[in-house]
């Protein structure tokens, strides 16, 4: 009896160790993933980034020595120049090359009424990169200087040349604007068209339709669309909304609006899933009481039902904004993956995804930046999974205290 | 909404504007149900022009003179350009995939029962939390991961048996990565599953002197045989379709590749790379892969199905 007792003891100890560790297991993957992707990201993660454009920008200016001798602000590790009223120092740009940066600039200095090549007045802003400078001295002669022989020689032939015949200001790319646009673009455009026939297919589902065949299909074609891979639905944006909005544009390429179309038939089972099931759980009372006062079934529907349907329409809200975040696979097909600075709803675009995607398909992937913009996704995805249970627990606790 | 008929003359008034609601009432009606047709008829859509477009490269020839064949096209086991053969991409997809889910299962299976009955309180709703969060993470931040962590370890792991890999993309990193993407699937349903089994069933097998942990595997997880079915149906459905974090460490090397730490290529990935720049029929038979997923997804399903249905048979 004790050693069966033993036994089963033991048994009964794998049992729970293996249970114990298959969990820790998955939190281990989770935590990995998080731990990785801030690892590697926080240090790229920056105002700047979300802020800066994708191309950089490159100026070619001119300017002339002024008289004026300028005081040094001692910023450390920046070497100033005299003439000009700059401090430059020595930098990495996104791409992880040398360049010499403005770190600040006088307020009297020319540098803040420069000359574009085609004859523009052009304002240098803290931050920006220079390269490659070509000036004449007092004899004469001339000076040259470019970003690889670094600030300290930069900032002297600056001091040496009278004048500055040609000089690139480059503002730095790499940043993530465009597609923070276009995610905000594509989550718009896929909401206006998806809420209004997921939210209207579901009252028909729930209120309207009888138990019957025309029930029973609508309702397995619907569910049957969930099961689809998302990488068909790329396709299929591909060969049908691609043409469909060139009908209006002209222009058969990738866009915005085709891409929210792609979106709006992935979103569509999830929609008609929740609002569904939010729709259903509004008492029956309600809407005979309704009935009973005289209001017409119309009338109920948006005056009694739909309100009080409101938490599950905001639930199935979030999550569709959280997968339209995260998608990646469909958007490919529709929306191109080359990364864009302005935003035409009618012309391709990366969304936040498609950057990451783009970035990793390049040469030399920058997994830093790509890590930051994944932080920036997580975020928000976990953000809108976080709010759709608060969502539901509100709802449950009103619905129990009721 | 009903007239008197007693009074008519007095309420004729009433009765035009009841008139007016009900006929207002039959246009949402038929509104509502137009809705409802069009979002029914997207999966119509969907499988009519992947199919029409998936079966033209056997039906016409190209501008160019190509013509695809049907029969190499079924058998081929290479796909490269001018030889395209999905059997080998077939075999490659269903041998990973059905090892990750054979990895997955039983791992969902014990950490939704370790949630479910053996974690105290806090660490439940942790552990719940967890799961929600991993299933909410996106394929493309899944497929980063595996390209910056999981290649790697598989690098390193291979040169442990002194085995050289492309940069580690390679089966094993494929299914790892998409181990790691259909646990959560699999687990909430499992949760749920579990969460259901009745209460009665518990007790009585205590009250018959089995332990906890008996109980928890023999009346638990046989009670809620259907719903890790189910679960299983989701999570393989999930792994078969998903293409960006495969494409992104699956290599794409053309043929069988059964080897672990040799780069392969899937229907998913064989989809999406280089279609930007095809045309023609190298373009049109991505369609007809397409296609071939659908089916090998349909058919999954089916089997899967059938499965449950045997295993729960004696259940009811």
């Amino acid at each position: 009896m004790t050693n069966n007792n033993k036994k089963q003891k033991i048994m009964d100890f794998c049992r729970v160790f293996s249970t114990i560790c298959s969990s820790v297991l998955v939190i281990f993957t989770l935590f990995s993933i998080i731990f990785y992707v801030f690892f590697k990201g926080s240090s790229s993660l920056s105002f700047d980034l979300l802020s800066s454009d994708f191309e950089s920008q490159l100026n070619v200016v001119s300017t002339s020595q002024k008289t004026e001798q300028f005081s040094d602000p001692n910023i450390s590790d920046t070497y100033f120049s005299f003439s000009y009223g700059i401090s430059l120092e020595d930098g990495k740009s996104l791409d992880g090359e040398n360049v010499v940066k403005v770190v600040y600039v006088a307020s009297t200095s020319p540098f803040k009424n420069l000359t574009t090549s085609n004859s523009k007045s052009y304002q240098i802003i803290v931050g920006e990169t220079l390269d490659v400078l070509m000036g004449i001295d007092e004899n004469g002669n001339d000076v040259y200087a470019s970003a690889k022989d670094g600030a300290k020689k930069f900032a002297l032939a600056l001091d040496k040349s009278k004048e500055v015949t040609y000089l690139q200001c480059i503002k730095t790319g790499g940043g993530i604007r465009g597609s923070l646009i276009s995610t905000l673009y594509l989550i718009g455009l896929t909401l206006l068209f998806s809420l209004p026939l997921g939210i209207g297919a579901s009252i028909y589902l729930v209120l309207y339709a009888k138990d019957g065949k025309i029930k029973t299909i609508i309702q397995s074609l619907i569910d049957a669309t969930s099961g689809v891979p998302s990488i068909i639905f790329g396709f299929v944006g591909m060969i049908v909304f691609i043409p469909f909005v060139s009908v209006f544009t002209g222009v058969n390429n990738y866009s915005i609006l085709a891409g929210s179309l792609t979106m709006t038939i992935i979103l569509l089972p999830i929609i008609v899933k929740t609002t569904s099931e939010s729709l259903s759980t509004v008492p029956s009372n309600y809407m005979n009481g309704s009935l009973a006062l005289g209001a017409s079934k119309t009338q109920t529907i948006f005056k009694v039902i739909l309100p009080n349907a409101l938490p599950g329409i905001l639930s199935s809200t979030l999550l569709s904004i959280g997968r339209i975040i995260g998608e990646s696979a469909a958007l490919i097909f529709v929306m191109g993956t080359s990364i864009e600075d302005s935003i035409n709803i009618f012309s391709g675009a990366t969304s936040l995804s498609l950057h990451i995607w783009s970035i990793t398909k390049s040469e030399n992937p920058n997994y830093e930046i790509a890590s930051a913009i994944s932080i920036i996704i997580l975020l928000l995805v976990f953000a809108m999974s976080v709010s759709v249970k608060i969502v539901n627990y509100r709802v449950m606790k009103k619905r129990g205290i009721k | 909404m009903r007239s008197n008929k007693d009074n008519g003359n007095s309420l004729s008034l009433v009765d035009s504007r009841n008139k007016n609601k009900i006929l207002i009432d039959k246009i949402v009606h038929i509104l509502f149900l137009i809705i409802g047709m069009i979002c029914a008829s997207s999966i119509i859509i969907i499988v009519f022009f992947i199919t029409i477009k998936g079966l033209r490269p056997f039906f016409a020839a190209y501008e160019n003179g190509e013509k695809g064949d049907f029969g190499s096209f079924l058998f081929g086991i290479e796909f490269i350009k001018g030889q395209y053969g999905v059997l080998g991409l077939v075999i490659n997809t269903i041998f990973i995939v059905s090892i990750a889910s054979l990895i997955a299962l039983p791992l969902s299976v014990l950490c939704a029962l370790f949630i479910v009955r053996i974690a105290p309180k806090k660490i439940r709703s942790i552990m719940e939390i967890v799961v929600d969060l991993l299933s909410a993470v996106p394929s493309i931040v899944f497929g980063l991961f595996g390209m910056g962590v999981i290649n790697p370890l598989v690098k390193n792991i291979a040169a442990l048996f002194n085995y050289q890999t492309a940069g580690g993309v390679s089966t094993l990193s494929v299914i790892i990565v998409l181990t790691i993407m259909i646990i959560p699937t699999i687990t909430t349903v499992s949760i749920t599953a579990m969460k259901s089994v009745k209460e009665d069933k518990v007790l009585g097998s205590l009250a018959l002197g089995a332990t906890k942990m008996q109980t928890n595997f023999n009346i638990i997880l046989k009670g809620s045989k259907s719903g890790i079915i189910a679960g299983l149906i989701l999570g393989v459905g999930r792994a078969l379709g998903e293409a960006t974090a495969v494409n992104m460490v699956c290599g794409g090397a053309s043929g069988i590749k059964i080897s672990l730490f040799d780069p392969t290529s899937t229907l998913t990935s064989a989809m999406m790379s280089g279609i930007h720049e095809s045309s023609g029929l190298d373009y049109d038979i991505r369609f007809s892969v397409g296609l071939v997923l659908i089916i090998i997804i349909l058919i999954t399903n089916l089997i899967l199905n059938i499965v449950k249905k045997r295993i729960c048979k004696y259940d009811k």
